[in-house]
């Protein structure tokens, strides 16, 4: 089925640290739901760098605005993600 | 209650069946099969009614600490200082942990700002109080109309609005045009949480560089991924557990600071952890349902088809979040066009919660239909049966339509306002509903073990709707043995994977993966018994738990059967296949509601839910899951709306003394029709049968009284404001 909650987030694209409900969720693909209504985007996302739906900048966590040019975005797989700025403890 | 599962014709699937799937298809129910799809209670009622059953809030570890954490009571601020001092003299602290830094900003009272560990519950609320934060306020902004203000300043980084996914379908302009009627309103539809019973939490021991987590969550092995992730340690380093959990409606699938925080402050403190939201928290911080608004012109033809239809929507899903949703919902209008925008507010975050979109998008849209229907001078079903889409396996709304209206009455329903005389109005509504349903991440492990027993391994997890139960049936049906003959182990990463529990997809997740392990197990042990029965494993069969050569002769009782294995057991691992699972499933529902026009007071009578989901595994459980959806959507009709003040962006009733829910005085008779669907496979049904109770009370209370509600929920004052304005013939 088209999940209705699946965006598009491209790895490669998107920073590898968004998350949301259809990456765990998983579902069969099925463009035939669209019979029913058009496509939309319900879906919520986070960061799980920092479990909140805010980047590591304080910023709302979407995929248009986790792309490349963020200064907390990580694209490449090879890179390791520097520690999350905050969560700091004492 | 509930009526017998009914057959329908066969049905395509889409999913091209493997050869396993081919081979140990599901047995057409209910007729030929022991269990499957009958009415089985489950297989844990006892356990969750005696108190036996644990949930992450009755996990005690020794020498536990208890987390609590702070909150920022602004709305929108810059934190300038976070001042631990005083709170680490405190009586019992052990730990503090600050999860944001100073000069990061809080964009909702409830934003999390620090946390505190102590050896006491009261003793890490006292010690929380006494963590002093400086803040510097900001402007804010806790309306849509406010945000949607150009004059109000950019709250948002990146703005206080953002367009959505816009539609742009034939020729709207001339479908207006040759339209014989074009009408105009908006509807609306109120944010509300997610309220459930088990408050969002978990508790987190360090052993060495190995954590186990019991969290309660939708799915342990996506938390464990995100755990891993936010700790930087290797996912085998982390084991998460949920054996029973009180509810998540889609707000606990991601590993969020209930569950962060104690794993930190566990590793900080060597000591095991445990932080459980209280209610408030659970309100501010764990999700909600976006707002929905809609302000829709639409055009219909002389003869009742629905021909153009134009929106300009909007909603808010909180600080940064979207709020979209399908518009027009299910009927056909051949020319659309809609735009969308998405608006930030200084509040809480959306997170998915039970049918994401389609209950708003469906409101809006049942609630027009009616209007439509009166406007063509023709019944509402009626109306609706002209401009539904063909009839299809996954859309058979149209049929349902005929079937709900001869089991309810519906001819006995009065036109439009006539619900009767002096101040108790009755009237009658009905709605549709679709969702895709169907998962595909499941693996299942199956053991016969020589004492008979037979376990059954699977990573998923129960939300509270009976997976536990349906492992059980798919095993015990498949292996022809008593259901008390398996155990079903499931919520715990070291199970073999699954996938989250959320979108109705568990069930078809999981049930294709333990039937084809299962009939694996069962030709094994044949195989293996042969030679003690006759040495030809085809001719033999297990019925009601005997092993017995087919049309008579030597039969062994399980037991025996199974001590004949030895010391080897039968050990099969399989994954999903497609083939015994599908998707989308159609469901239809009717309202009956009485109105008291002189308290404003909307009582639900009774509703009738006709729902398919493909094969029903257990009519019990899934007949509960219609009668929750139906109880959810009450709730969203009637009472809860998340109240935030706007001079001070503080939520009002973040309680569940202010924020209404059903009472079990309020939950009317409930009938369920369960469509059996044998031949589609397994599709799911979590989602649907919340979704269109709401639109079918609203249509209802416009039957009986001729005022139409457009917007949730149907609070008193709401529904005397729209009879005034219907009595002064006005739009309310």
């Amino acid at each position: 089925m088209l999940h209705p909650d699946s965006p598009a987030v491209v790895p490669g694209v998107q920073c590898e640290h968004i998350r949301h409900k259809s990456m765990y969720v998983m579902t069969v693909d099925n463009p035939q739901a669209l019979r029913f209504f058009d496509p939309y985007d319900t879906a919520s996302y986070w960061c799980q760098e920092t479990s909140e739906a805010f980047g590591p900048d304080g910023h709302p966590v979407r995929p248009d605005c986790c792309v490349g040019g963020r200064g907390c975005c990580r694209t490449d797989p090879d890179t390791e993600a520097a520690p999350a700025h905050h969560h700091g403890q004492d | 209650m509930a009526e017998e599962t009914m057959q329908q014709p066969p049905a395509a699937n889409p999913n091209e069946p493997s050869a396993n799937a081919k081979k140990y298809a599901w047995t057409v129910p209910p007729a030929k099969t022991a269990i499957l799809s009958h009415r089985v209670e489950r297989v844990d009622g006892p356990a969750k009614v005696s108190g036996a059953a644990r949930y992450t809030y009755d996990i005690n570890r020794p020498g536990m600490l208890w987390a609590r954490a702070i909150r920022s009571p602004h709305p929108h601020a810059k934190i300038v200082e976070i001042d631990f001092s005083a709170a680490k003299q405190a009586p019992g602290v052990r730990g503090v942990l600050a999860w944001k830094d100073p000069g990061a900003e809080v964009m909702y009272q409830g934003d999390v700002v620090a946390a505190v560990a102590a050896d006491s519950e009261d003793h890490a609320r006292d010690a929380a109080r006494l963590v002093k934060i400086t803040y510097e306020t900001l402007p804010f902004s806790v309306r849509e109309a406010s945000s949607k203000d150009p004059a109000t300043p950019k709250i948002f980084a990146t703005g206080n609005t953002r367009p959505g996914q816009a539609t742009d379908v034939g020729d709207v302009a001339a479908a207006f045009k040759s339209a014989a009627h074009v009408y105009e309103a908006t509807y609306d539809t109120q944010v509300i949480t997610h309220v459930c019973l088990e408050t969002h939490g978990a508790v987190c021991e360090w052993t060495g560089d190995k954590l186990t987590a019991w969290v309660t969550t939708q799915g342990v092995h996506g938390v464990r991924q995100q755990l891993a992730a936010a700790l930087k340690i290797p996912e085998a380093n982390v084991r998460v557990i949920c054996e029973y959990m009180g509810g998540g409606f889609g707000s606990k699938i991601a590993a969020d600071a209930s569950v962060v925080i104690p794993a930190r402050l566990a590793l900080v403190t060597g000591a095991p952890v445990k932080m459980m939201f209280d209610r408030k928290e659970e309100h501010l911080d764990t999700g909600n349902r976006p707002s929905a608004f809609s302000k829709v012109r639409a055009g219909v033809s002389a003869d009742g088809k629905c021909v153009a239809f134009e929106a300009e929507t909007w909603g808010t899903g909180g600080a940064g979040q979207g709020a979209q949703f399908p518009l027009p919902y299910i009927y056909q209008f051949a020319n659309r066009k809609r735009a969308h925008l998405d608006v930030y507010i200084n509040a809480g975050n959306q997170r998915p919660m039970r049918a994401p979109g389609h209950p708003q998008g469906c409101f809006a849209t049942e609630v027009l239909m009616d209007e439509l229907a009166d406007l063509v001078k023709m019944d509402p079903l009626e109306f609706r049966l002209k401009n539904l889409p063909p009839t299809a396996p996954d859309a058979m709304w149209g049929e349902y339509f005929k079937i709900g209206a001869k089991k309810f009455g519906w001819d006995k329903r009065r036109a439009t306002g006539e619900g009767g005389k002096g101040h108790l109005r009755t009237g009658m509504g009905v709605s549709a509903c679709q969702w895709g349903g169907g998962g595909r991440a499941g693996n299942a492990h199956v053991d016969i073990l020589p004492d008979g027993s037979v376990v059954v391994k699977v990573g998923t997890q129960d939300i509270g709707t009976g997976a536990r139960t349906v492992v059980g049936i798919v095993a015990a049906d498949t292996l022809g043995v008593p259901l008390s003959t398996v155990k079903a182990q499931i919520g715990d990463t070291d199970l073999p994977f699954a996938g989250a529990s959320g979108g109705s997809t568990t069930t078809a997740g999981i049930s294709p993966a333990i039937r084809i392990a299962a009939g694996r197990a069962k030709e094994a042990l044949l195989a293996r018994l042969a030679p003690s029965l006759g040495g030809d494993a085809s001719k033999l069969e297990i019925v009601n738990g005997r092993v017995q050569v087919k049309g008579g002769g030597k039969s062994l009782t399980w037991k025996a059967a199974c001590k004949l294995l030895g010391q080897e057991p039968i050990s099969i691992d399989n994954a999903w296949e497609p083939g015994l699972s599908s998707v989308n499933t159609s469901g239809v529902q009717f309202a009956e509601v009485t109105v008291d026009t002189e308290t404003g007071i909307v009582k639900v009578d009774r509703v009738l839910a006709i729902q398919d989901c493909g094969l029903v595994i257990d009519t019990l459980t899934a007949e509960s899951q219609v009668y929750g959806g139906v109880i959810s959507s009450i709730n969203f009709a009637l009472f809860e709306d998340r109240l935030l003040d706007r001079r001070t962006g503080q939520m009002v009733n973040p309680n569940m003394e202010h924020y209404l829910l059903a009472s079990i005085a309020d939950v009317p008779k409930v009938e369920v029709m369960l469509m059996n669907m044998p031949e589609r496979g397994v599709i799911g049904i979590g989602e649907p049968p919340t979704v269109p109770t709401a639109s079918a009370i609203a249509n209802a209370v416009r039957n009986a009284t001729g005022a139409t509600l457009r917007s949730l929920p149907l609070h008193p004052h709401r529904v005397l404001a729209a009879l005034e304005a219907h009595k002064a013939g006005r739009k309310a």
